[in-house]
């Protein structure tokens, strides 16, 4: 990077810190501390919650995802806005009219305080260290990539969010997340308009749109049902509401942010405006990983876009044998090239045999250099056992890295960074408002004053926040375990959300059965864990339908000992 | 609607008075304009409807 992209990366960061502890000052009470004084509008509500689940991973894998798997994951969406839906007429109101801080505390309103604890404790939990790795995750990328140190970069990403976050809470979160949104968008907007630049002259838009779907690259919907296929339309409607409904409706980092809002309207629109903006958004992001993908058929790619990895293995025992698949590969993907110049030139000129013809040959000339980055990859695995061998997040940052001009490449870091410190300042907000409302103001010290409550959640939002860095700091000595903690997540949230479920759709159900169901869920969902080979998104479903179906007979022998006893 | 009366609301005059009723409906009820909160869920599922059928056209016209 240039003295300039520092520049810009720098005083975007800067900025964003300054902003948040300007936006956050004057809190005098945790009602102003961890609800921002319930004041925010909508369309503030609206960038909160997309920035909150918008990490910084969003925009370095996304593109990525479509380069090597075409458009698909966008049915993963489709299933969003329905949830948005069913939550502005189920949960917010209940919300709202209860004034509650966090949604567990919901649970005490509808049950009793264990089913609370519990839904709190586990959050807690599985946020806690899932904020570890939100820093961490981009912090592995960025750190490869520029060369930079893995632990200054964890410091810088948690440090900066611990400054504007500690000291302005959720108002200097939810002002944030509208500057870090701003940066996002003109980046992603400059990022493609510089690759549809870079595309040969005389190849449009058309051009590359046919060049993508030619080689299965805009495979946006599958109407095939397969339960083996993660990405179709129906488990995007279906399992992607599941989710949505677990994630905004459960999840407190996210209900946090629509609970700020100034009314319950504002919190409907803030999140129905989300569940209008949202499907494009992810739309735009897969476009520019396919436009990445046109682009390097015209230009060759290199063999992996890891280029610690590559560097490796050029310098060790297999460095020539890899070297020469490498030579391979540049010669076999320019004889692509070519092909697919024909293709646009038959297409140009409506040839239909030679369309056909091209598009065989085509078909040939990939599977060669698939089959070239195959063996690459199988040198990297024997030269390195624990070499990360999936090079999908590398792909848009080294597309950026070489290719952006000065001044826009800052600036794609600096969204990047952005949308890492956007996730991580939501979860420690949520994470301080668990733990002083849900735990400490509720079980620990019930009687204290506005000024101690104050500054126990500010105590605890750097509390959390150094639990995060260290935990980011560890995460590349954990190997596998990186993996069990995204799996840690899928193990808690069906539960969570089977207890909400109950809580708003079955009213005879009372708190000691839905806290019974939900202990047996739990059981049920590590068992499927550990003695099933289920796949893991499955749990939440699972976890879910437990709860539901156990907490109504559970409720039913309760009530009938009750009033068999007295 | 008459092209006359199409060229009487503007874009802008139809946005402020949406602003304008939603600073009076601050206390959870829909802003005037959209008269129900049915009609918003509405479009949000329009718009649901819209983009499926957009990816559904584009993956059959680029196949």
């Amino acid at each position: 990077m240039s003295h300039i992209d520092w520049a810009v990366l720098i005083l975007s960061l800067v900025f964003i810190v300054i902003y948040g502890v300007y936006k956050g000052r004057g809190s005098r009470d945790i009602q102003g501390y961890l609800m921002a004084d319930r004041n925010i509008r909508w369309y503030i509500v609206t960038l909160s919650v997309m920035a909150t689940q918008a990490s910084a991973i969003t925009f370095i894998s996304t593109p990525g995802q479509a380069y090597s798997d075409g458009m698909r994951f966008i049915q993963f969406y489709l299933g969003l806005p329905l949830a948005m839906i069913v939550l502005s007429i189920t949960a917010i109101p209940l919300f709202h009219k209860l004034k509650v801080f966090t949604a567990y505390e919901y649970l005490e309103n509808r049950f009793d305080l264990k089913t609370r604890g519990l839904a709190a404790g586990l959050f807690l939990i599985q946020r806690g260290l899932a904020s570890g790795l939100t820093i961490y995750a981009p912090a592995i990328i960025l750190s490869t990539l520029l060369g930079l140190n893995i632990y200054i970069t964890n410091l810088i990403l948690g440090g900066l969010v611990i400054i504007y976050t500690a000291s302005g809470g959720s108002k200097a979160v939810s002002w944030t997340q509208t500057q870090q949104m701003l940066i996002i968008f003109v980046a992603m907007a400059g990022a493609c308009f510089m690759i549809l630049h870079f595309l040969p002259r005389g190849v449009s838009l058309t051009d590359a749109f046919f060049v993508a779907g030619k080689m299965g690259k805009l495979n946006a919907i599958d109407f095939s049902f397969d339960l083996s296929n993660r990405y179709n339309i129906w488990s995007g409607l279906i399992g992607g509401f599941f989710l949505a409904l677990s994630y905004f409706g459960t999840d407190q980092s996210q209900v946090q942010r629509y609970l700020t809002a100034k009314s319950i309207t504002h919190s409907r629109l803030g999140l129905l405006a989300n569940g209008i903006v949202k499907v494009p958004m992810q739309f735009f992001i897969l476009l520019l990983g396919v436009l990445v993908f046109v682009f390097y058929q015209f230009t060759a790619p290199p063999l992996f876009f890891n280029s610690v990895e590559s560097r490796n293995i050029r310098g060790g025992q297999l460095g020539e044998q890899y070297r020469l698949v490498e030579r391979q590969y540049e010669v076999a993907s320019k004889e692509k090239s070519e092909l697919i110049k024909k293709l646009i030139q038959a297409r140009h000129n409506n040839d239909a045999i030679a369309l056909t013809n091209v598009g065989q040959q085509l078909d040939e000339a990939e599977k060669k250099v698939s089959g070239l980055k195959t063996q690459g990859v199988a040198l990297i695995r024997q030269h390195t056992a624990t070499a990360d061998i999936g090079d999908t997040n590398y792909i848009f940052l080294y597309f950026v890295l070489k290719y952006m001009p000065i001044g826009l490449l800052g600036l794609i870091i600096a969204a990047i960074f952005a949308a890492s410190m956007s996730s991580t300042s939501s979860e420690l907000n949520a994470l301080a408002s668990t733990s002083v409302v849900d735990i400490y103001k509720r079980i620990l010290k019930k009687e204290g004053s506005d000024r101690h409550y104050l500054r126990v959640s500010k105590a605890m939002t750097v509390g959390w926040g150094i639990f995060a860095i260290m935990f980011a700091q560890y995460a590349n000595r954990l190997g596998t375990l990186v993996e069990a903690v995204n799996i840690l997540g899928s193990l808690f949230y069906g539960t969570i959300l089977g207890i909400f479920l109950v809580a708003f759709y079955i009213k005879n159900v009372r708190g000691a059965a839905a806290f019974y169901a939900a202990i047996i869920a739990e059981v049920g969902v590590v068992s499927c864990f550990l003695f099933t080979g289920i796949s893991y998104l499955w749990y939440n479903v699972v976890g879910c339908l437990l709860v539901i179906i156990f907490s109504i007979p559970i409720s039913y022998i309760l009530e009938h000992r009750k009033s068999a006893n007295g | 609607m008459r092209k006359k009366d199409f060229m009487r609301a503007p874009a802008p005059r139809a946005w402020s008075s949406f602003f304008k009723s939603l600073k009076k409906s601050d206390s959870g009820e829909p802003p005037p304009i959209l008269k129900s909160w049915r009609n918003l869920y509405f479009v949000v599922l329009a718009n649901l409807l819209f983009w499926i059928v957009l990816f559904t056209l584009f993956t059959w016209m680029f196949k």
